[in-house]
């Protein structure tokens, strides 16, 4: 059925409708059927209700005939009173007799059993009259014609009764064979009407039942976990229809659930997984810083023992070095401290370059513009120092000309810039590329950096800020120098 | 859904209702034709309770005849009857209607006291006191005579045959068989009126006489009285047990005929009597045809039979009619037996 034709009756409404129908339906049937030969039957009473009259005009008849009999024996009063009796009832039901001129047998017959009657009536009633005038001769000349026609009558009376009895037998059988055709008719209705209600109160109730079954059919595979299930369709507005469309919007509101679920999950898990990352980078650039210095506190602290024999021996700029170096291994074995202020990573700078330049006899020309405004931001350790020391390494160490390298910190949109930018020999696209993808390997051998390579840099970046755009490498081509952008964050 | 363990699938439920809706439809069908049926069948029932429409007639008049069972009389009363149904006039047979056996005085009284307008009745004065067609006359009902009269006073009309035609129908068949010094025998029943059958001999004698001047005929006149049951048969067969039958025979009247005719055979007499007989009946049509009867004269039953209807609406209507009204009488012999063989056989 169409969405147009929803049926919008109600449950209740329909097992009523449903049972109801059916009963109101046998009902009136039954009550028509009934109706129908209680008025059959009443006219079969009628059949032979002619015959009964007829006998009853008989019996009258013969009355009217005893009593005057009677008078004319007796001449009592009491005799006389009963004759006129009986003569007025007589006169009376012959009164009711057909007086038509119809062309039928019995009509016919009717007509002349009046006619006699009513002449019988006059000549009883001559002989009465006579008898009580004392005209002997009269009144017994009237008696034996009136006998006469008694007889004529009566004869009269009974053929006529013969008669209509075989008529009426005629209808009776006539009548009782429709009885019985009704019957048999009442019987046929009967038996399709009850096969028909009984197909209809299936029907019905499957129909009612029909998205029940459906519906806990679902309901079963929902609780069984399956929410696959197709969802059902809604084909009336009843209270089944009602619990269906609730069960579909809880089915899609579970699904909506348990999607949302799953991607809070997967994020929840990336960020586990990223912290991991990022503490086990640390561990290994300490752990690599670790195994370029055999032992870092020995170093440190030797390192300032020189210090200290410098300072007693008056060699100023030596002891002044070696602090600088024991500064320099102390940022780094600092232990706890992953996340430090952009001015902590530029002092570590100073201290580098300072040992480089003592080591290169003050070759690196390092210069620094720096918004003072955005040190304060937070960035992991370790991070621009190897930048730094990758520019020397690789880009400014074997060149001829004069060596340059500019930090610089300026504000940029959303973000802090970080720029290292030397002179050197540059790099080309390929290069940057596979750099800035982690995919770039150098032999470590080859060069004496602390260990703490690019690409360590990189990640940790990445996973500290939750992108992949924090660090940018531009270089111009071969000898046109490298700058190494570092894209921070303003908030942490 | 399940039918008796069987599961057959509905698809959706739409179908279910739709079915439903079905099943619901074919109810009211069915309720309906019932319904039509039902009443149809009813007033089949109650048409036949239902007073019926019926014709109307303007007079009734009552025929009573010495035997209605007889064909002659059964033809006369149809006829009457055809040509009163087409004028509006109800002939009655009496005795038909009342289940008893009345005399025709009886039936005569019965009828006056009924109240009818015409009588048709065989004339018979021994048996109908003359008061009856008085009292007849005086309750205005018109009595008209058939076949056999009564005294012209007391009736309005006779139709029949007067003895001079019949005695000439037979003489005209009797002569050419004739021998000299023969007798013949004349059988009648006491219906008739004395002076009738009088009349008839002598019209009959002077008939045959004068076809054969000088022959010395001899008459032998019976006339059965009837009053006793099967008394015609039983004169017959004494007739032929004391063998006093005549070579020349003529029956008078139908009854008379069939049991001489009947006689004749058992007592093996065929080819030694010559039967003339009286009226056309099957059987004494086949014995024409057998040879066994030579002729009959008949009476036209159905031209009586309308002529006493006409009389009697003539009479009613003008106040006069014909005293006399004569009926067809033909001759029936082995010449043209077949030809009313055929018509009966079509009857």
């Amino acid at each position: 059925m169409s969405k147009k034709l929803k049926v919008t009756l109600s449950l209740r409404k329909k097992m009523i409708l449903a049972f109801c129908t059916p009963a109101i339906l046998l009902f009136l049937v039954n009550m028509m059927l009934y109706f129908g030969t209680a008025r059959m039957i009443d006219s079969l009473d009628a059949v032979f209700a002619s015959n009964t009259s007829l006998n009853e005009l008989s019996d009258c008849l013969d009355r009217v005939q005893s009593a005057t009999t009677g008078y004319l024996d007796t001449k009592t009063s009491d005799a006389l009173e009963q004759y006129y009796t009986y003569e007025q009832d007589y006169n009376n039901m012959v009164m009711t007799l057909s007086s038509t001129n119809d062309v039928n047998e019995n009509r016919v017959m009717e007509k002349n059993i009046r006619n006699m009657s009513l002449n019988y009536l006059e000549l009883t009633n001559q002989a009465i009259e006579s008898k009580r005038g004392g005209n002997v001769e009269k009144y017994k000349s009237n008696y034996d014609e009136a006998t006469r026609l008694h007889g004529y009558i009566s004869k009269s009376i009974n053929s006529l009764n013969n008669k209509q009895f075989v008529n009426n037998s005629m209808s009776y059988a006539a009548m009782m064979s429709a009885l019985q055709t009704l019957e048999q008719l009442n019987l046929f209705t009967l038996i399709i009407i009850g096969v028909a209600n009984l197909s209809f109160v299936v029907l019905i109730a499957s129909t009612i039942t029909e998205p029940l079954i459906k519906l806990s059919n679902s309901a079963n595979r929902v609780s069984k976990g399956d929410f696959d299930i197709e969802l059902l369709t809604v084909h009336s507005n009843d209270e089944v229809g009602v619990v269906t469309n609730a069960f579909n919007k809880m089915v899609i509101s579970i699904r909506e659930y348990i999607v949302k679920l799953r991607e809070s999950m997967e994020v929840e898990r990336r960020l586990k997984e990223n912290e991991l990352i990022m503490e086990n980078h640390i561990k290994d650039a300490e752990l690599r810083y670790l195994q370029a210095q055999i032992n870092p506190h020995f170093l440190f602290n030797t390192l300032n023992a020189g210090a200290q024999l410098s300072m007693m021996e008056g060699a100023e700029r030596t002891s002044n070095y070696l602090q600088r170096v024991a500064d320099f291994f102390r940022y780094n074995i600092k232990k706890n401290k992953d996340i430090v202020t952009l001015k902590e990573e530029i002092e570590l700078v100073d201290i580098y370059i300072y040992i480089i330049n003592v080591r290169f006899a003050g070759e690196i020309l390092f210069t620094k513009e720096i918004d003072e405004s955005l040190l304060d931001v937070k960035i992991p350790r370790m991070i621009i120092q190897p930048i730094v020391e990758n520019s020397i390494n690789y880009g400014v160490r074997n060149v001829d000309w004069a060596k340059k390298i500019k930090l610089s910190v300026y504000s940029l949109e959303d973000y802090i810039c970080v720029s290292i930018k030397d002179n050197g020999i540059g790099m080309d696209s390929k290069t940057i590329e596979e750099i800035l993808e982690g995919g770039y390997t150098r032999d470590p051998s080859k060069s004496d950096s602390n260990g703490v390579g690019l690409d360590n840099c990189i990640e940790r970046l990445n996973i500290f800020y939750e992108r992949d755009d924090v660090l940018d490498i531009i270089s111009e081509g071969k000898n046109k120098g490298t700058e190494t952008i570092l894209y921070l964050s303003k908030t942490d | 859904m399940k039918f008796g363990g069987r599961k057959i699938k509905v698809k959706g439920n739409s179908a279910l209702a739709i079915a439903a809706g079905v099943a619901v439809a074919f109810m009211f069908i069915a309720t309906i034709v019932s319904v039509v049926i039902y009443k149809n069948r009813m007033e089949q029932a109650s048409e036949l309770l239902r007073e019926a429409e019926y014709k109307q007639y303007d007079s009734y008049v009552v025929m009573i005849s010495s035997d209605d069972e007889s064909d002659f009389w059964k033809q006369v009363y149809e006829a009457a009857k055809e040509y009163g149904d087409e004028n509006r006039v109800y002939v009655d047979l009496l005795s038909q209607s009342v289940d008893d056996d009345y005399s025709r005085a009886e039936l005569m009284e019965m009828a006056i006291a009924s109240g009818c307008d015409g009588i048709f009745i065989e004339g018979d004065s021994t048996e109908i006191p003359q008061e009856l067609f008085q009292k007849a006359k005086k309750a205005d009902i018109s009595v008209i005579t058939l076949e056999t009269d009564v005294d012209p006073a007391d009736r309005v009309s006779f139709i029949g045959v007067n003895s001079y035609t019949i005695a000439n129908l037979y003489a005209k068949s009797i002569v050419p068989d004739l021998s000299e010094n023969t007798t013949v025998m004349i059988i009648g029943n006491s219906t008739a009126e004395d002076s009738n059958n009088t009349s008839l001999i002598n019209n009959l004698q002077e008939a045959i006489s004068s076809e054969m001047p000088g022959e010395k005929i001899e008459f032998d006149l019976r006339i059965i009285e009837d009053d006793e049951q099967f008394a015609t048969e039983e004169y017959i067969q004494n007739l032929f047990m004391n063998n006093q039958v005549a070579p020349f025979v003529i029956c008078l009247d139908e009854d008379t005929t069939t049991s001489f005719y009947q006689a004749m055979i058992d007592y093996n007499k065929v080819g030694q009597i010559h039967l003339y007989g009286n009226y056309k009946t099957p059987t004494i049509l086949t014995g024409i045809q057998h040879g066994v009867i030579k002729s009959t004269v008949s009476i036209d039953a159905e031209s009586m039979g309308s002529a006493a209807t006409k009389a009697f609406i003539e009479y009613r209507d003008t106040g006069y009619v014909s005293d006399y009204i004569n009926v067809d009488t033909q001759i029936i012999d082995m010449s043209n037996v077949a030809e009313y063989l055929e018509e009966g056989s079509h009857e």
